[in-house]
């Protein structure tokens, strides 16, 4: 691999990173500072999603230097479908988090609030797609990533059910999440770099 | 299970990106192969040998 393409790779994976701090920065603020609502508090929410534009700018470098057209041809189509997902996904966030908080309880203000779940189902359905696209090779690897993601998940998981039990505080459903994620993204970093 | 797929695709001048540009594989794939660490699946096993015109039991040894 020349010097260029570890480059490459290298601020792929630092973007990532720092793609990851910020979901964890906002999810922190959210949880422990109980920001007062407020197009302060939706910026710092939605920032994740506006650091993933570097992320993904790197990843469009990469491809763009691949050699196998085909290749280049699946990812492109992937990126295209991921970023209109992300998008929509922010607008109807942003508009989620401007307009549900303020509402009276209901099921109206339910239902504002758990929309973006709607665009996020276009993520997923995007990811599917490339699943589908990619070769059986590059198929078997991302599925043990998620597979190996699942296993720390897990872990994690049963361990703090027992650290609940000495007395630390119980955390949100939704930490589980962010520690799946998490682990997907540094399993498929850390085999990315190894070159396997 | 070994191969000689780096053999074959060496006698026809070909890198691994030619090769799994013909094959619609990624890079990873021809090398993974080629290095032993994969086994295909019958489907890309037919699609290999097609590709050079050889059955597969003269690509890939037990």
């Amino acid at each position: 691999m020349n010097e260029r393409k570890i480059w490459d790779r290298y601020l792929v994976v630092m973007l990532g990173v720092l793609c990851l701090f910020t979901l964890a920065l906002a999810t922190f603020l959210k949880m422990d500072r109980h920001m007062p609502e407020g197009i302060v508090r939706t910026m710092i929410l939605v920032s994740p999603l506006v650091a993933l534009l570097p992320f993904m700018w790197a990843v469009v470098r990469e491809v763009r230097r691949d050699e196998v057209l085909h290749t280049r041809k699946i990812w492109f189509r992937y990126i295209a479908e991921l970023s209109a997902a992300f998008l929509i996904y922010a607008v109807v966030l942003t508009i989620s988090l401007e307009v549900g908080p303020p509402m009276s309880k209901g099921i109206m203000k339910t239902l504002v609030l758990v929309s973006p779940t709607l665009p996020f189902l276009l993520i997923v359905w995007a990811v599917a797609r490339q699943f589908r696209r990619m070769d059986e090779y590059v198929r078997l690897m991302a599925l043990e990533s998620i597979a190996i993601a699942f296993g720390v998940t897990a872990g994690w998981v049963v361990t703090y059910g027992f650290m609940e039990n000495a007395g630390y505080p119980r955390l949100s459903m939704f930490n589980v999440w962010m520690v799946m994620m998490s682990a997907w993204a540094v399993v498929v970093m850390v085999r990315g770099i190894a070159g396997r | 299970m070994k191969n000689i797929l780096r053999e074959l695709r060496a006698e026809r001048g070909w890198s691994q990106a030619d090769l799994a540009d013909r094959l619609e594989v990624s890079r990873q794939t021809i090398n993974a192969i080629e290095t032993g660490r994969y086994d295909p699946s019958l489907p890309l096993a037919f699609k290999i040998s097609r590709q050079f015109k050889l059955r597969i039991e003269d690509i890939f040894i037990d």
